[in-house]
């Protein structure tokens, strides 16, 4: 990553430590609490950059609000701050979708002021990847040397004293996840290459947060050895339909942000996607009907993709919020002429250039059927059955965007 | 808003306290002094202890219902050891309370580190008077509105009224503000932590702020509802009373009422008049207590959770110098003890892994700004540190024996001449007289002679009886089942008890109802009878009275009875009832207890009424019919009694108006001519065979009416049994049977829910001759496939009713329809050996046609 590319800010999606730059600046300007040897901030600040100030910060000048940017459970952050300034790593383990990942970007961060200091497990990763490997060119010309060895971001994080990221730790196999035990445990990496310089100890600061997925397919048991070496924390997929819509807002708008797509969301359609998977997740609507639990994982990081995909949609084919509307009135009245409707909104919004773009509950339809028909034929079934039941009876109830959602319901195929 | 309503509401309250008299605000020169507590807080009892010591009081007065004021002495006695409870009953006979004139208890838990108890030690140990200044605790039910308080239906019944201080608005407000999770973590923050390291006068100011403020939350309607004014008004009295003879007094009160006192205390007030008809009706006992029972997660719900935990503090600030560093050293007691019971029960948790979970505890309370770890670093250090792997079922093991182990494992112990309730005592005399061994854990199985040895039927009702009381003591695995009216035929019991602190609890909550396990017994039942609306249901309760050998004032229990007969409109209680009763009046000479009420008497009655609910019952709908096929049954083996035979014919005249739906019938054989039930099986197959063919010739005078719509299962139970009383009524089976087999297609799909209950009642009506069961042979030869699978299952039940042999005989005749013996249908016709290798030839055409793939 180079500078101009950080200024031109083009990046899909800019690490932490750039998008909350002026956040943890401020944070470590205003720091008074006892930091541990070579972490950028005290833990106190940590847990303020994570789950957010209870007041604005005055900092060069102006209020600067830190924005809470995990919600869930508080004290699961407070746990994991502690681990990562003990002598154990951090293992973060749940369902998928369960911001896992973001959380470990934060904390690396906020403690160590980089979040890409990353190993990324897969089924292919081999032990050179986690340790060290060689510049074989160099290697050739100068025989072994650290100048010709090539560190692994495990390598850089003891040697600087920085947190290293383990992502998907369940997907390596068992022996090369091993690799890691004696590294953990004394804090040392053994070069044999480099002879009696072959010794790497850990700087201070230096831990490991992992991330692993317990449900998926095609993920290795770790061994107890390695279990040891860790503190484990489960994160849990949010219970909380309010705060399952308020995590869709902002990530949605954090994207929409970062790719300039100037729409604001709507609250209640990111109300109607978050009862939609709370529902289907916990196999139980708030009507109390009993449902049939799709197996693919309704987390909520994938009701923020479709959402996300919905979103841009309507961006970029721009249909308006009262489109839809008046699309829905008509198709139910006459149910013909859809389609000339929406040709001849869609003019109307690109000519008069009027009015927010809306999004389009039949477009949401469509990407929530991507999102759930992946391995499973009958999860189509399930849902459409979910549509029949709940979100009929909803829409008979409450009417509005609840009816418009249940005629969207023909693109259930 | 939120804010600037706070703010305004903390300056209001701020203003209000500097408003405050000295004695609320800790003036030691006061001749009151108030000590505001919350029960089961250690800081409360530290802070309290030394508030003793430097005020030097000449008498203590405790919030506490007056009527224990003579089991102080127990409670402050050297041998007695905590958890204890005060136990109050009251019995509201006169209907004080409400008209429903119900039975209250509850409890009053004491914990060695309750401010209360310590009150009360060290009174004694000063040779100060302490009294208990709340109302009677008749009083306070009399004083609080339904639901309210200490009436409060669902939970666990306790004095303790903290929840007071737990459920204001602000509250929730105040939690969300610390970034605590709930009120009980508030508190052990900014009460019991920091509290430690507080002047107790500070500490007193800061209980008194919140309080204060907590109580302003509080609408008055509500105070009033609870109950709290009342008693404020009442403790300010004996405040008073106490003022004009001790110089000093301490007050110690929860923290919700000191400032309501205060308030009293400065106006006059007009004296309580308290119910005198009350006071008898009232009891009250030191009982033991488990540390389990007082945890609020096991339903107590103002205590504090944990109990355990927190007597370990308060075991550290007893021994302690400093209070400092008490709640540390019991996070580490616990994490040590938790490591080491989950290495004894298998769990992998190492020494390196409670030092991880040790200096986790340590940083977060650095992080929450706590001075030191409390309860809530040490859950979530154990769940850190010690579980491995995933959060779940599999891997919280450890976490639970934390649980275990900081609910604590204590059991309390009263001393010697402590005043028990006479029940236990009796229970006592009756386990020793039995020579049952009490306080052994271990289960004891005996089996008794009930039938032949008197002791042993004394011990079987007395067995029966703690189980009726709800002790848990004891439990029948095997012996005739007589409610659920099953293995009558077993002439023994065998019997498994095992002794548990629960019994203590059962039998004193029980207490309430009589002094010995007889008069106890009795009472329950009779409450129970009175408020039984069903006659199945009071039926069985006099069946358990039976079991129990409850012999006396049976005239009570038939007046009971007989107003639920009268009101009970019930066929299906009603008959369950009759059946009840019938095996009362059979079983009384064996079981020994003979029955002073009139059974007859009610079986007749209960006869009478079934009988005339009869003939409405052959609509019912079809969950019900297995039900209302077996209480015909019931009636039908009752009226084949010698003692009942007088009333068949009236049980015969209802079963075909259950047929008719109320029309009279051309009736067959007379109910006059009718001969012997006995006799009526006794028919020839000759005697059958007329009368299908005298059907076949349709004659008018011996169709039967049958009301349209009636449960064909319901209608081919009837026929069965009418078919018992005399075998004329083959005539009425043949005619519907006919009717639905031969019927149209909706009728053919009835067929099946007839045959079994024809089956259910008169099996043996297929056999007397080959015309039912070629009847039977049309209808699956009539049924499409299809049609046939649906009433599959429904044809099997019917079948059911069959033994093996019968099956076996009806399957012989029927094969002899088709032109084939038993033994043919077993064997399938011979093949030629040409046809068998074409057969071969063309499977492996096949075969290779669609491949290996294709398969």
């Amino acid at each position: 990553m180079t500078k101009d590319n950080q200024a031109d800010n083009k990046q899909m999606k800019p690490p932490v430590e750039v998008r909350y730059r002026e956040e943890l600046e401020a944070l470590k300007d205003l720091d008074t609490g006892k930091k541990p040897l070579n972490w950028k901030l005290s833990p106190q600040a940590v847990r303020t950059f994570i789950l957010g100030s209870k007041k604005p910060l005055q900092w060069k000048g102006k209020e600067l609000f830190i924005k809470k940017k995990y919600l869930g459970n508080d004290a699961l952050v407070e746990r994991c701050i502690i681990t990562l300034a003990g002598n154990r790593g951090l293992m973060l383990v749940g369902e998928p979708g369960t911001a896992k990942t973001m959380l470990s970007e934060l904390l690396s961060a906020a403690i160590s002021g980089v979040s890409t200091n990353t190993i990324q497990g897969t089924a292919g990763t081999t032990e050179d990847m986690i340790k060290y490997s060689w510049n074989y060119a160099l290697l050739l010309a100068k025989g072994p040397s650290r100048e010709a060895l090539v560190p692994s971001p495990l390598y850089v994080g003891m040697e600087r004293g920085i947190l290293t990221r383990f992502e998907e730790i369940t997907r390596t196999p068992a022996e090369i996840q091993d690799s890691l035990i004696s590294v953990l445990s004394d804090k040392v990496l053994n070069v044999p290459e480099l002879g009696e310089e072959g010794l790497l100890f850990a700087q201070t600061g230096f831990n490991v947060i992992g991330t692993a997925n317990t449900r998926d397919k095609g993920v290795n048991e770790m061994s107890s050895a390695l279990k040891r070496r860790f503190n484990f924390e489960t994160v849990m997929p949010i219970r909380d339909v309010a705060m399952e819509k308020q995590i869709i807002l902002n990530e949605v708008e954090e994207l929409a942000k970062e790719n300039q797509i100037e729409m604001k969301p709507d609250e209640d359609v990111a109300e109607l996607l978050a009862s939609t998977y709370h529902e289907l997740r916990e196999g139980v609507s708030s009507l109390g009907h009993r449902i049939d639990r799709p197996s693919a994982v309704m987390s909520t990081a994938e009701a923020v993709s479709v959402y996300y995909q919905t979103m841009m949609t309507a961006y970029y084919y721009g249909f308006s919020g009262k489109s839809v509307q008046k699309e829905a009135d008509q198709s139910k009245e006459a149910g013909k002429g859809r389609k000339n409707t929406r040709k001849k909104e869609q003019e109307d919004s690109q000519e008069t250039n009027q009015g927010e773009p809306g999004m389009d509950l039949g477009c949401l339809v469509q990407n929530l059927v991507g999102a759930v028909q992946k391995e499973n034929k009958e999860d189509l079934e399930k849902l459409r059955s979910y549509f029949q039941t709940v979100i009929r009876v909803k829409g008979e109830k409450e009417g509005g965007l609840w009816s418009e959602y249940y005629a969207a319901r023909k693109y259930l195929r | 808003m939120e804010r600037v309503l706070c703010s305004q509401e903390i300056s209001a309250i701020e203003e209000r306290f500097n408003e405050l008299p000295s004695p609320l605000v800790y003036d030691i020169t006061h001749p009151i002094l108030f000590f505001p507590v919350r029960h089961h807080s250690p800081c409360c009892a530290f802070h309290l202890k030394k508030a003793i010591a430097e005020y030097r009081p000449d008498c203590i007065l405790i919030e506490g219902p007056e009527n224990a004021q003579d089991l102080i002495p127990v409670l402050v006695h050297k041998e007695t050891k905590p958890p204890l409870a005060l136990y109050y009953a009251y019995r509201d006979k006169g209907g004080l309370v409400s008209p429903e004139k119900e039975d209250y208890k509850c409890y009053y838990p004491f914990l060695d580190y309750s401010p209360e108890l310590v009150a009360l030690r060290e009174a004694v140990a000063r040779g100060i008077p302490a009294s208990f200044i709340d109302l009677p605790y008749q009083e306070i039910l009399i004083g609080t509105a339904k639901n309210r308080g200490v009436r409060q239906e669902g939970e666990k019944q306790t004095y303790n009224d903290d929840y007071l201080l737990s459920r204001s608005l602000y509250l929730k407000r105040l939690c969300e503000k610390t970034g605590l999770r709930s009120f009980e973590e508030l508190w052990e923050k900014y009460f019991e932590i920091q509290g430690l390291r507080q002047e107790t006068s500070v500490f007193v100011r800061q209980m008194l702020t919140y309080c204060v403020l907590s109580r302003q939350h509080t609408p008055k309607e509500e105070l009033e509802e609870d109950g709290c004014l009342l008693r404020e008004q009442y403790m300010v009295e004996q405040i008073v009373k106490a003022s004009k003879t001790y110089g000093k007094i301490l007050v110690v009160t929860g923290g919700f009422h000191t400032y309501g006192l205060w308030e009293l205390l400065q106006k006059k007030n007009k004296p309580l008049k308290l119910h005198t008809s009350a006071k008898n009706n009232q009891e009250v006992y030191p009982m033991s207590y488990s540390m389990e029972a007082a945890d609020a997660l096991n339903g107590y719900a103002s205590g504090m959770q944990s109990p355990g935990f927190y007597q370990q503090v308060w075991q550290g600030l007893e021994e302690g110098e400093k209070p400092e560093g008490a709640y540390e050293e019991a996070v580490l007691y616990y994490l040590a003890a938790t490591g080491k019971a989950a290495r004894q029960k298998g769990e992998g948790i190492s020494s390196y892994d409670e030092i991880c979970a040790y200096s986790m505890a340590r940083g977060l309370a650095a992080l929450r700004g706590k001075q030191e770890p409390g309860l809530y670093e040490l859950r979530d250090s154990a769940l850190s540190s010690f579980v491995k792997g995933e959060y779940s079922l599999s891997t919280d093991g450890t976490l639970r024996i934390l649980q275990k182990l900081v609910t604590g494992q204590q059991v309390g112990k009263l001393c010697a001449d402590a005043r028990r309730p006479p029940l236990l005592e009796d229970f006592e005399e009756q386990c020793r007289f039995f020579g049952i061994k009490l306080h052994s854990v271990s289960e004891t199985e005996v089996t008794l002679e009930i039938f032949s040895k008197e002791k042993h039927l004394r011990m079987s009702r007395f067995l029966y009886q703690t189980e009726f009381l709800g002790c848990q003591f004891a439990k029948r695995k095997k012996g005739s089942d007589l409610v659920g009216r099953r293995d009558r035929n077993r002439v023994r019991e065998i019997w498994i008890y095992k002794w548990s602190g629960q019994i203590t609890a059962a039998l004193i909550d029980a207490s309430i109802s009589g002094g010995t396990l007889q008069e106890a017994v009795r009472s329950l039942l009779y409450t129970g009878l009175a408020k039984s609306t069903g006659c199945k249901e009071a039926a069985e309760l006099l069946v358990k009275g039976f079991l129990m050998g409850l012999q006396d004032e049976q005239t009570l229990m038939q007046e009971h009875l007989s107003r639920v007969l009268a009101t009970d409109g019930d066929f299906f209680s009603l008959a369950r009832g009759f059946s009840h009763l019938l095996m009362l009046a059979e079983l009384q000479d064996l079981y020994r207890v003979r029955q002073q009420m009139d059974l007859e008497g009610m079986i007749r009655t209960c006869f009478q009424k079934l009988i005339q609910l009869l003939p409405s019952m052959g609509k019912v709908g079809e969950e019900n019919q297995q039900e209302c096929m077996e209480c015909l049954r019931i009636l039908y083996q009752a009226t084949g009694k010698k003692a009942y035979q007088e009333l068949q014919p009236f049980f015969i005249e209802a079963l075909e108006l259950l047929l008719s739906g109320g029309q009279p019938q051309i009736s067959l054989p007379s109910p006059q001519r009718l001969p012997q039930a006995s006799q009526s099986r006794q028919q020839t197959e000759q005697e059958q065979s007329q009368a299908f063919q005298s059907w076949q010739q349709i004659d008018q005078r011996v169709q039967p009416i049958i009301q349209p719509g009636i449960q064909p299962g319901i209608e081919g139970t009837v026929l069965g049994l009418l078919y018992g009383y005399h075998g004329e009524y083959g005539e009425w089976i043949a005619h519907s049977a006919q009717g639905y087999l031969r019927g149209t297609e909706e009728m053919l799909k009835k067929s099946a829910a007839f045959l079994r209950g024809l089956f259910f009642t008169a099996r043996d009506f297929v056999f007397v001759s080959q015309d039912f069961l070629r009847l039977v042979d049309e209808l699956l030869e009539r049924l499409p496939a299809e049609e046939f699978l649906k009433l599959l299952p429904e044809l099997r039940m019917a079948f059911a009713y069959f033994t093996p042999m019968e099956t076996d005989r009806i399957a012989g005749q029927a094969a002899a329809f088709h032109g084939k013996t038993g033994a043919q249908l077993l064997k399938g016709r011979n093949v030629d050996p040409l046809e068998y290798a074409y057969g071969e030839e063309l499977n492996a055409y096949a075969e290779e046609r669609m491949g290996e793939d294709w398969i």
